[in-house]
């Protein structure tokens, strides 16, 4: 009996401390952002994180995602909000924009001084950085004396023979298949709106079809597929191709053709602490000094121009948004496969099973 | 572990006359609200979405998952494989149980050991070794080409093979359990009996051992069938491009496209197919042998 009354004062013990740890917990201001994890939260944890707690007071917790939109869609249909920002990227802010899931960013707090173009400034959404899509060659496995252009030679098997990876995504790879067909990137929208269009995208990809030895579906696996040899030409993130290059691999990264896409941070609706929320914001994804220092980390850039005027000269030519890699790209329109992907996505299952 | 997939006694089997009293039915309520509440409530959930359209109930998602088109066949595919894979797990290894149960108990269990230790070790890992021997540059390539047996590297990874060799291993130790569980409870006498009454090893083994053994291969069968059928990563990492299994499809409908009626109802449809196939091979196993799925003569 004795030692029965011992162990349920023991529970009572923690139980009321525990509570004590909620309250003290709720006094203090915290927010939690949803993130891929990875390298990418790591250098948010040591340039932004770390130092905004120390300066508000407000701790940060980092949330890893993989896919924000379930995720965002469960939180808003279950009323159960454990997010305060969440990354919105490609159709993912479109469709949450659309059916009332985000908070409406207040822009007199994140961005007083106007310095964000459009592209960054959306009613639901701050374009944090810029990353791109682009074409990862090994340079050791190119023919003797050719040298790799862009997507007409990715598409050229005969001159650039060896296995090939693309995403498993008909979003972006239809674009590129029109490049090479011979679209000019800033023309591939206008021609992906008509049905024929989307027609002439598959035919072209036919051609591909059989030296694509394997559909990547994560980040990692097409760096990992050029590091084995496994393939001789891919698609990649540009970030992950520039550390392989950083890791001393003949690896060779070309920007012509590239989908450069934004990685968006929104604010959940019903978050806990929407105003901390837009501070830091600010704090992180437009301060100049905190963005220079970030993409020095890591090549993806922000859409402040002050960086420019921190980094040098040879930092900023390896940014998917400096002036000379920019020309080149296209910009993956999120609004086109918001609408269209539920419909092409089907066919491209029945394409790639043929 | 076979509990979930074991199939229903029949008259003939050992739960005639050994009914359970009705008041100890109680035992089975906690599994009972478990099941109901991790199980039937989510299944149902699932069950109702896939058959909400626009306007009130609809036939919709259930004519895209049926219908001619990529999502049948990619249903019909996971269910080739998983056959496939099912049966090649018991052909390998019904002779790794046999040998494990004919050893005497003392070596069994360093052996059991041996075929359990790859339990531990993480789909993900098992997968990625893999990728490791079958590259264009992994194990068995630099060998073939070393010893000079071929020209240049052969395409072994991201074909319809490694998904075969990955899961039959990774489902293997599953199979083998099952199996040498059954062979186990097998009575040795009886073995030792038609020796005595002058019949050769192998019509021993064939006309004794093979049918009192065959409950447990046919609910290894089951078990590993099951299995495959909601095979995810190993698909995705070593599978060809035409390797989808329908898990994969199933999570593109619910993180990508966001069509969650249509992902749950390629769910529902798995659901119904697993079941039938298990229905129909227990049904067709009892009819041939005219024996319940537990081996042994207890």
């Amino acid at each position: 009996m004795k030692k029965l009354l011992w162990s349920l004062s023991v529970g009572a013990a923690i139980v009321g401390g525990a509570g004590d740890a909620a309250l003290a917990q709720s006094g203090n201001k915290s927010i939690t952002i949803a993130n891929y994890g990875g390298a990418w939260a790591e250098t948010l944890n040591r340039i932004c994180i770390e130092p905004f707690t120390k300066e508000t007071g407000i701790t940060v917790t980092q949330a890893a995602t993989e896919d924000s939109l379930a995720q965002i869609r469960v939180q808003q249909t279950t009323k159960n909000i454990l997010w305060d920002i969440a990354p919105t990227e490609r159709s993912g802010l479109p469709v949450s924009s659309k059916n009332g899931w985000l908070e409406p960013i207040d822009w007199s707090v994140v961005d007083p001084d106007n310095k964000l173009p459009p592209v960054a400034r959306k009613q639901y959404a701050i374009g944090a950085i810029a990353y791109s899509t682009t074409i990862g060659v090994r340079t050791d496995k190119l023919p003797e004396g050719k040298s790799f252009g862009g997507w007409k030679d990715f598409w050229d098997v005969k001159t650039f023979p060896g296995p090939r990876t693309l995403r498993n995504s008909p979003a972006e790879n239809l674009e590129f298949a029109l490049i090479a067909d011979g679209v000019k990137p800033s023309e591939v929208y206008n021609v992906l709106r008509s049905p024929e269009g989307v027609d002439r995208a598959f035919r072209k990809l036919d051609e591909i079809k059989p030296a694509i030895t394997v559909w990547w579906t994560s980040g990692q696996q097409p760096v990992q597929l050029l590091a084995s040899g496994e393939v001789f030409y891919a698609t990649a993130f540009n970030g992950r191709i520039q550390q392989l290059q950083k890791d001393k691999l003949p690896v060779r990264i070309i920007w012509d053709g590239g989908s450069l896409d934004v990685s968006y941070y929104s604010i959940v609706k019903g978050a806990r602490n929407v105003a901390d929320a837009q501070k830091f914001m600010n704090y992180c994804w437009n301060t100049p000094t905190r963005l220079a220092e970030i993409a020095r980390a890591m090549p993806y850039s922000s859409f402040n121009p002050d960086i420019y005027k921190i980094l040098s000269a040879d930092e900023a030519k390896e940014l998917p948004t400096s002036p000379a890699n920019l020309d080149v790209q296209f910009a993956l329109d999120s609004e086109y496969w918001a609408e269209n992907l539920p419909r092409i996505q089907k066919r491209w299952e029945a394409w790639r099973l043929q | 572990m076979s509990d979930g997939v074991a199939m229903p006694r029949d008259g003939k089997g050992a739960a005639r006359g050994r009914r359970a009293p009705l008041s100890s039915l109680w035992l089975l309520a906690p599994a009972a609200v478990l099941f109901l509440f991790v199980f039937i409530l989510p299944v149902g959930e699932v069950a109702l979405w896939s058959v909400q359209g626009e306007a009130g109930l609809s036939a919709e998602n259930y004519e895209a998952a049926l219908g001619a088109g990529p999502y049948r066949t990619i249903l019909f595919g996971t269910l080739q494989l998983s056959f496939g894979v099912a049966c090649a797990c018991i052909l390998v290894g019904y002779p790794a149980a046999y040998f494990l149960a004919s050893r005497p108990p003392r070596n069994r269990t360093l052996l059991l050991l041996l075929i359990l230790t790859p339990l531990w070790v993480s789909v993900l890992v098992r997968t990625f070794g893999w990728i490791v021997v079958l590259g264009r540059e992994g194990l068995v390539n630099s060998m073939l080409i070393g010893i000079g047996a071929v020209d240049g590297p052969l395409q072994m990874l991201y074909t319809r093979g490694a998904v075969y060799i990955a899961m039959v291993q990774v489902l293997l130790p599953v199979a083998i359990l099952v199996m040498f569980s059954t062979m186990t409870t097998i009575n040795r006498s009886l073995l030792m009996a038609s020796r005595i009454l002058g019949a050769s090893p192998w019509r021993g083994f064939v006309h004794i051992f093979l049918p009192l053994s065959a409950g447990g291969a046919v609910n290894a069968w089951m078990l590993t069938f099951v299995l495959a059928l909601g095979f995810f990563i190993t698909p995705a990492l070593v599978g060809g491009p035409k390797e989808t299994m329908i898990a994969n499809l199933i999570a593109t409908q619910i993180t990508l496209t966001l069509d969650w009626g249509l992902g749950s109802a390629l769910g529902v449809v798995l659901l119904i197919a697993g079941f039938a196939v298990v229905g129909a091979i227990a049904l067709l196993f009892r009819r041939v042998t005219g024996l319940s799925g537990h081996g042994g003569s207890r």
